[in-house]
C-alpha cells in the first residue's frame, strides 16, 4: 500500500513549530488509538481535555480533520498521524471498517465534493441576472483604466530619464527611489507595474557583468509592457489579458472557475515543488509546480497566506494527485487553478524528458519568447543532464558536453542532488531564466 | 563582443550621451525595427534593447565544453541503514539544537551493524558533522559513508576532512607545513605506527619549530618502540652546538617531559636513581615499622644544581619563587615532569605512605613544596595518576582535588560517588566529563538522585544540551520518577521552568531515546 515519506509529510507543514511538534507526535505510544485503510487515517489521541482529540486524514482526496483547538493546517496532531505512517510503513494497523466519526465526515466530505459545482452554477446565475452589478463593474474598471493609463505614464516617463541618464547610477540609489515610484503605482490601481519597479531594487549589484544585463532587459521589457497597454486594443485577445494580468488586474478566482471560454486539463498531475517566498505586507506567496503526465504540460498554482493564516492548496511535493485545471486566459498559460481535485498519490510515475538536450530546448525558449515576452521562469524538463560542480559554480551537462549554468538553488541543495544522482544523468525539471536554470525536481 | 553587451554598454552610460543605433543591431532586428524613429533616442534604445534580449535568450546556446572531470560513484554494495533508523537520524538534523547529541550513538550503532547511509542523508549529514565541534561525530560519520558518501565527500573541500583514512591521501613531499600537522595529528589517534614512521623519515628535514609541534603529537599514544627514538633526538639535542637556542631548549623540555612520564625509558631509570638520594627510609620496632621520608638539599648537589637542571632539563637557572630555594625549585619541576610510579618504586610503598612524605616536607619548610601535588592535580587527565589521586583524596577529603581533571581518572561509582558527596556544581562537572570524553550510564540509584537535585535547584533550564546530556546518560527505569515531577502543579518560577524546560523536553527525549534503542536492536 502506498503512503507518504516523511518528506512529503514535512512539506505540508504550515510552519516550523508544527512540523517540530507533529515530528514529536510520530510516536505510537502517544497515541490511544491509529489504523487506516485505502481512503482514511484515523487516530485518537491525549490532548488537554477530558475527551481525546480525534484525527482523520482524507487520503484520496487530500484533507484533514482534527478536533483539537489548533488553528493550524494541518495540525500537528494530522502531521503526527502522517509521520507515524511513514514511519511505520506497512506495520501500521490496518481497519476495514471505519469508526462512525471517520465515516460521517467521509460521507460529507464526498457530498460536498458533489454539491461544490452546483453551488458555483447557483452563484454564477444568480450574478448572471445581476445586471445592475455588471454594469457597475464596467463603469468601475472604466474608472480603473484611466487611473492605470494614467499612472502607465508617468512610469514612462521615468524609464525614459533612466536610460537618458544612464543605468549606471541604479546601484547609488536608495531603495526609496524606488519604493516611491511603486507607490505611485499602486495609488494608480498598477500593482503589477509597481511590483517590476521594485525588482530593480532586487538586481544583484554586488556582480556587476550581473547586475547590468538585468537591470536593462527589465527596463525594456517594463518599457514594452507600457507600449503593450498603450496599444491594448492592437493586440489579440490573449496577449491583452497578459498585458492586463502584467498591470495589475487580478481575475477573480470565481470568475474564472465560471468561464466556459477558458483552457481545462484533466490530468494526473505530478506536483514537481512547492517554493515559499515571503512578500511585503506579512504576505507569504506559495508556489506549486505542477506537470500533467497525459498532457505533459506545466501549470502554476499560487496560494497566498496572511501571517500564520493557513493556505487552501494542500500539495506535497513528490506526489502525484488526479485533477482538472483551470489556466488563466493567456498566450502562454501556465498560471491555473484547480477546479476538481481526485486522488491524491504518493507516488510519482517515471516520466520520459520533453527535451533529451540543450539544442532541443532552444525552440521551445524561442517559441515561449516570442508568446510571452515577459515570462521570467520558464518550466522545462530535460533528460540525460548530469550535475557538475566546478569551483564555486555549478553546471548542468547534457550529453554532447554543452552546459548551462545552475542558479537560484542553495549550495546545499545542489551539493544534495549530486550525493543523490551520483553524478549520473538523470531527467531534470527545471526553470529556465535569463542564461541560467534553477532544478525544481529530478528523476532517474 | 555580442549585441546584447553593446547595447548594455551604451545603456549604462545613457543615450544621452550616445543613442543606440539600427547599425548596432543584427539585420532581422534593424527590419523589426524599421517603424521606429532612432531619433526618439530612449523609446529607440528600449525597443532595441526588449527586441535584443528576446533574439538572445530564443538563440543562444549554452557553451560546449569540455568533457567535466567528474568519475560517477561507484555502485552502493554495503547495506543502507533500515528506515527506522535513519527516520531517526533525519529528525536528530533537523533539530539539532534539540537532538544533536543523539547523532553520535546512531552514527556509533550504524557503523557498528555495518550500516551505511542513504543516500538522501548524505548531504545533510556531511554537512552538520562538517560543521560540529564533537571530533568523535567528525570521526563515527566516516564509518557509515559507504562507497557513495566517500565519492561525494572527496569532492567537497568542506567535507574532505571527514573522510575516512584509507580514503584520505596526503602527499607529504608537496603539502604544507600545516596540511603536514593536520593529517598527523588526525591520524595519530587511529594509526600511531604510521604516523611515527612518516616523522621519523622527514624527521631531519624539519626545524626545530615543527619537531616541537610533531613532539607534541606524538606525546599522543607514546609507544614503547618509540622511545629510542625520543631518548636518541634529546641526546643529539644535547651534543649540538645549538642546544640553548630557545627553540631547542622548548624542544628539549617536551622531551624530558615525554620520557620522564615513561617508566620504561631508559631516561626515567636513570633520573630515578638520582632521586633515590632523597628519599632515606628509617627502621623502628625491630624493623616492623618503616618511615619513609624526603629530603632535599638545600644548597642543592651533584644532580639539582644549575648544569644539570639546565642543561638535561631545560629547567629555569634560578627559582622564580619567593621562599623556594633553587634546589626546592628544580625538584618540584622534576616531581612534577614524572611518572608518579617514580614515587611507588623509590618508597616501595603505596600513596598513603608517599602522601605524608610529602605533607612533612611541604610543613617543615613552611614553603609551597607541595607542588608536586599541584602538578599531579594539573596532570590528573592521565590514567597513571588515578592511584595517586584515590589516594589523596580518600586522606585529604575530595575538595582538595576538586578539578575538572581529575574526573576521568575515577571509575563509574566513585565518580558517581563523588559526584553525589559534591554535587554542588553538577551541571558544570557534567560539561566538563563529557568535554574529556567521559560519558556513563547513570546507575538507578545515582539517576534519581540526580532528578531529585536538579529538581531542587533555584535555577532556570535553558540549555537545551544539558537535558540531551542527562537524557542520553540517565537510567531508562527512571522515567516513573520523571512522571512524577511532571505532573506537580508548578509552585514557583523555578519549578516552572524545571518542568518546561527539563521534565518535558527529558521524557520527550527519553521516549525518542527508547525508539532509538529499538530501533537498533
Amino acid at each position: 500500500m502506498n503512503y507518504f515519506n516523511a518528506d512529503q509529510v514535512a512539506a505540508l507543514a504550515p510552519d516550523p513549530s508544527s512540523l517540530k511538534s507533529g515530528r514529536e507526535l510520530a510516536n505510537a505510544l502517544k497515541w490511544e488509538s491509529y489504523a487506516c485503510n485505502e481512503r482514511v487515517l484515523f487516530g485518537e489521541i491525549k490532548g488537554s481535555g477530558k475527551e481525546p482529540y480525534r484525527t482523520q486524514i482524507d487520503l484520496q482526496q487530500l484533507g484533514f480533520k482534527c478536533s483539537c483547538p489548533s488553528r493550524k493546517f494541518p495540525c500537528k496532531h494530522g502531521l503526527g498521524l502522517l509521520f507515524l505512517r511513514a514511519q511505520q510503513g506497512d506495520a501500521f494497523p490496518q481497519s476495514g471498517a471505519e469508526p462512525a466519526w471517520v465515516s460521517e465526515w467521509m460521507d460529507k466530505r464526498s457530498e460536498r465534493a458533489a454539491g461544490k459545482t452546483e453551488a458555483s452554477e447557483a452563484v454564477a446565475a444568480e450574478e448572471a441576472a445581476s445586471a445592475k452589478r455588471s454594469k457597475e463593474k464596467e463603469k468601475r474598471d472604466s474608472k480603473r483604466q484611466s487611473s492605470v493609463e494614467a499612472g502607465a505614464a508617468e512610469l514612462e516617463l521615468w524609464l525614459r530619464d533612466m536610460l537618458r541618464i544612464g543605468l549606471l547610477a541604479l546601484p547609488e540609489k536608495e531603495p526609496a527611489y524606488f519604493e516611491k515610484t511603486a507607490a505611485r503605482m499602486v495609488d494608480a490601481k498598477a500593482t503589477g507595474l509597481g511590483n517590476w519597479v521594485l525588482g530593480f531594487t532586487k538586481l544583484p549589484y554586488t556582480h556587476p557583468r550581473q547586475w547590468q544585463g538585468q537591470a536593462l532587459s527589465q527596463a525594456a521589457r517594463l518599457y514594452l509592457l507600457i507600449q503593450g497597454l498603450k496599444n491594448l486594443d492592437k493586440q489579440s485577445p490573449l496577449v491583452q489579458e497578459d498585458i492586463r494580468a502584467l498591470v495589475g488586474w487580478n481575475l477573480k478566482k470565481e470568475d474564472l472557475l465560471q468561464r466556459t471560454d477558458l483552457e481545462t486539463v484533466e490530468d494526473q498531475w505530478l506536483v514537481l515543488a512547492r517554493v515559499v517566498s515571503q512578500e511585503p505586507n506579512d504576505i507569504t506567496l506559495y508556489k506549486f509546480w505542477l506537470y500533467g503526465q497525459k498532457s505533459r504540460r506545466f501549470a502554476l498554482l499560487l496560494d497566498f497566506a496572511y501571517r500564520n493564516m493557513p493556505i487552501q492548496t494542500l500539495l506535497a511535493p513528490g506526489t502525484s494527485v488526479d485533477a482538472t485545471l483551470v489556466y488563466y486566459p493567456s498566450n502562454w498559460p501556465l498560471r491555473a487553478l484547480v477546479k476538481t481535485q481526485g486522488e491524491t498519490s504518493p507516488e510519482m510515475p517515471v516520466l520520459q524528458p520533453e527535451f533529451p538536450s540543450w539544442v532541443s530546448v532552444q525552440p521551445y525558449i524561442a517559441q515561449v519568447i516570442s508568446r510571452m515576452p515577459w515570462a521570467t521562469e520558464i518550466p522545462i524538463m530535460v533528460g540525460a543532464l548530469r550535475l557538475i560542480p566546478q569551483e564555486e559554480r555549478w553546471f548542468l551537462y547534457d550529453e554532447e558536453n554543452a552546459a548551462m549554468e545552475v542558479k537560484g538553488a542553495s549550495s546545499d541543495e545542489l551539493w544534495d542532488i549530486l550525493a543523490q544522482t551520483g553524478g549520473r544523468a538523470v531527467s531534470f525539471f527545471l526553470l529556465r531564466s535569463d542564461h541560467s536554470v534553477k532544478p525544481l525536481a529530478w528523476q532517474f | 563582443m555580442n549585441t546584447w553587451d553593446d547595447l548594455t554598454k551604451v545603456a549604462l552610460l545613457g543615450v544621452g550621451k550616445q543613442a543606440i543605433l539600427p547599425e548596432m543591431l543584427p539585420e532581422p532586428l534593424q527590419q523589426r525595427l524599421s517603424g521606429a524613429s532612432p531619433a526618439d533616442r530612449e523609446d529607440y534604445g528600449y525597443r532595441a534593447a526588449a527586441l535584443a534580449w528576446a533574439w538572445q535568450m530564443a538563440g543562444s546556446m549554452p557553451p560546449v565544453l569540455p568533457p567535466p572531470n567528474l568519475t560517477p560513484a561507484p555502485e552502493t554494495e554495503e547495506s543502507i541503514c533500515p528506515s527506522s533508523l535513519w527516520s531517526l537520524l533525519a529528525n536528530c538534523l533537523e533539530e539539532p539544537q534539540r537532538l544533536g547529541l543523539f547523532l553520535d550513538r546512531i552514527l556509533e550503532i550504524m557503523a557498528e551493524k555495518g550500516h551505511v547511509l542513504p543516500h538522501f542523508l548524505l548531504a545533510s549529514t556531511l554537512k552538520h558533522c562538517a560543521e560540529t565541534r564533537s571530533n568523535k561525530l567528525k570521526y563515527q560519520v566516516g564509518k557509515v559513508l559507504g562507497a557513495r558518501g566517500r565519492w561525494i565527500a572527496g569532492l567537497n573541500p568542506q567535507w574532505r576532512s571527514l573522510l575516512p583514512t584509507e580514503a584520505e591521501k596526503i602527499d607529504f613531499d608537496t603539502a604544507t607545513a600545516l596540511e603536514r600537522r593536520e593529517w598527523l595529528a588526525s591520524q595519530r589517534a587511529l594509526e600511531p605506527e604510521l604516523v611515527f614512521r612518516v616523522m621519523q623519515q622527514a624527521w631531519p628535514t624539519e626545524n626545530a619549530r615543527e619537531r616541537k609541534e610533531w613532539l607534541k603529537i606524538l606525546a599522543v599514544n607514546t609507544r614503547m618502540e618509540e622511545l629510542p627514538f625520543l631518548e636518541e633526538t634529546l641526546e643529539a639535542i644535547l651534543q649540538s652546538k645549538d642546544k640553548d637556542r630557545p627553540a631547542n631548549l622548548e624542544l628539549r623540555h617536551i622531551l624530558c617531559t615525554l620520557l620522564l612520564r615513561r617508566p620504561d625509558a631508559a631516561f626515567f631509570s636513570q633520573v630515578k636513581a638520582q632521586l633515590a638520594n632523597y628519599v632515606s627510609t628509617q627502621s623502628a620496632m625491630l624493623g616492623l615499622v618503616k618511615k619513609t621520608s624526603l629530603k632535599i638539599p638545600a644548597q642543592g648537589d651533584d644532580f639539582l644544581c644549575k648544569e644539570v637542571m639546565t642543561e638535561t632539563f631545560a629547567l629555569d637557572p634560578v627559582s622564580p619563587y619567593k621562599g623556594w630555594t633553587d634546589s626546592e625549585f628544580w625538584f618540584g619541576q622534576l616531581a612534577g615532569m614524572m611518572h608518579p610510579f617514580v614515587w611507588e618504586l623509590l618508597f616501595d610503598a603505596g600513596w598513603d605512605k608517599i602522601i605524608p612524605a610529602f605533607d612533612a616536607l611541604h610543613d617543615e619548610k613552611k614553603a609551597p613544596v607541595y607542588y608536586p601535588l599541584q602538578q599531579l592535580q594539573l596532570a590528573i587527565g592521565e590514567t597513571c595518576y588515578r592511584p595517586a589521586v584515590i589516594t589523596i583524596a580518600q586522606q585529604k577529603g575530595l575538595e582538595v582535588l576538586m578539578t575538572p581533571e581529575m574526573f576521568p581518572a575515577l571509575s563509574t561509582p566513585e565518580l558517581e560517588q563523588f559526584l553525589m558527596n559534591g554535587a554542588q556544581k553538577f551541571a558544570t562537572d557534567l560539561n566538563t566529563l563529557q568535554a574529556y570524553g567521559r560519558e556513563w550510564d547513570f546507575s538507578l540509584v545515582f539517576s534519581k538522585y540526580i532528578l531529585k537535585y536538579l529538581s531542587q535547584q533555584k535555577v532556570i533550564y535553558s540549555d537545551s544540551r544539558f537535558v540531551q546530556k542527562i537524557a542520553l546518560m540517565i537510567h531508562p527505569g527512571i522515567i516513573t520518577d520523571i512522571r512524577e515531577l511532571e505532573s506537580v502543579v508548578p509552585e514557583d518560577y523555578y519549578t516552572q521552568s524545571f518542568q518546561y524546560q527539563f521534565v518535558k523536553p527529558l521524557i520527550h527525549l527519553l521516549q525518542f531515546r527508547a525508539q532509538m534503542e529499538k530501533a537498533l536492536k
